[in-house]
């Protein structure tokens, strides 16, 4: 670590860093990488990121491409564009397990959709544990899908940090879930 | 009245780490809560008041601030908003770490704000071998390792050295 600035300076600059930019940092030393993929850390970027509806946010997802198939990506969400940090295998209903609420939209058929399934973004800002399901991203994510149109089951948790784990993401998200729902890390740890 | 006068006059007299001495006019110092903190707790009367950790160029620059926005306070933000980006427009980083560090320790909210802001949007876009230097921090990984972190986000790093 840097004795250049002291951590709490170090921290406040960071937290002002888009998820992007911090996930090419990481490789700076040892300290910095654990201090950027560290809980507290994620939770401050959080916060500062969510006043900002400018900023990027990182979002985890799963998707049913086909049946009894789950998959959680932690995905940047860039805006304009989308970028898939990290596929993780976990078990169904890791997500409920933490209280969140599982949006289904599955289109008549339930047919594989090639365009994936990352549908949800954002934080309801201020209302700690409430996520809110921006359904208008899909059509960004994948151009051409519109919103109802399209197979996805979806569930989405807004994180704000390169966060290389979900058990690290874990962390986050308890943050904001007001549930006293337990996870055994070790159950969706990667 | 002559008292009040001289209450509404008031002057401090800061000292940089450097020994050059700054008289300060009271409402600019106020932009400062370390400084009104010791103005309220009365210990600083007609002495001078060192600032062992900040460098005359610094102060010189942390005052100017100081000065606009405390004559600014009821003119309009858009102004001194202009004035924000352009006083740090051509700032080195070295004086911009000074700057966040002076501001830190004499708990300038709006001044930290600004230069933290200007250093975060400075590095967003470099490659973190220049971060690295940018912070004076050792690098302890082995090549391996960096290469391997590296690797775990490689999408991160598309047109990056």
């Amino acid at each position: 670590m840097s004795d250049y600035l002291p951590q709490d300076l170090l921290i406040d600059i960071l937290t002002r860093l888009p998820a992007e930019s911090l996930v090419r940092l990481t490789p700076v030393c040892k300290s910095w990488h654990s201090l950027i993929t560290g809980p507290k850390f994620i939770s401050r970027h959080l916060h500062r990121t969510a006043s900002n509806p400018d900023n990027d946010r990182l979002l985890v997802s799963y998707r049913t491409d086909e049946p009894k198939q789950n998959h959680y990506s932690l995905v940047v969400d860039c805006k304009d564009s989308f970028r898939q940090l990290k596929t993780l295998d976990l078990p169904v209903g890791a997500f409920e397990s933490l209280g969140y609420s599982v949006v289904d939209l599955r289109r008549d058929g339930g047919k594989e959709d090639p365009a994936e399934g990352i549908v949800c973004s954002s934080v309801a800002v201020g209302a700690l544990g409430l996520l809110e399901f921006v359904l208008g991203v899909a059509s960004a994510f994948a151009p051409g899908v519109s919103r109802g149109s399209r197979a996805l089951t979806t569930v989405a948790v807004a994180v704000s940090s390169p966060t290389m784990s979900l058990s690290r993401h874990y962390h986050c998200a308890q943050s904001f879930a007001p549930s006293s729902a337990e996870v055994d890390e070790t159950m969706i740890g990667n | 009245m002559a008292s009040s006068i001289e209450n509404n006059n008031e002057k401090l007299t800061l000292k940089s780490s450097d020994g050059e001495e700054f008289l300060v006019e009271k409402h600019v110092a106020l932009q400062s809560t370390l400084l009104q903190n010791m103005l309220d707790s009365d210990c600083s009367s007609a002495d001078v008041i060192p600032l062992p950790k900040i460098d005359a160029r610094t102060l010189a620059l942390v005052l100017g601030y100081c000065k606009k926005h405390a004559d600014a306070s009821s003119s309009k933000q858009g102004e001194l908003n202009s004035f924000d980006s352009e006083f740090l427009k051509d700032m080195d980083m070295g004086a911009l770490f000074n700057l966040v560090l002076a501001a830190n320790f004499m708990e300038i909210k709006g001044l930290l704000d600004i230069a933290a802001q200007k250093i975060a949007d400075t590095i967003k876009d470099k490659p973190h071998q220049e971060v690295r230097e940018i912070f004076h921090v050792e690098n302890d990984y082995t090549p391996e390792e960096e290469a391997a972190v590296r690797e775990e986000n490689r999408w991160a790093f598309e047109g990056f050295p």
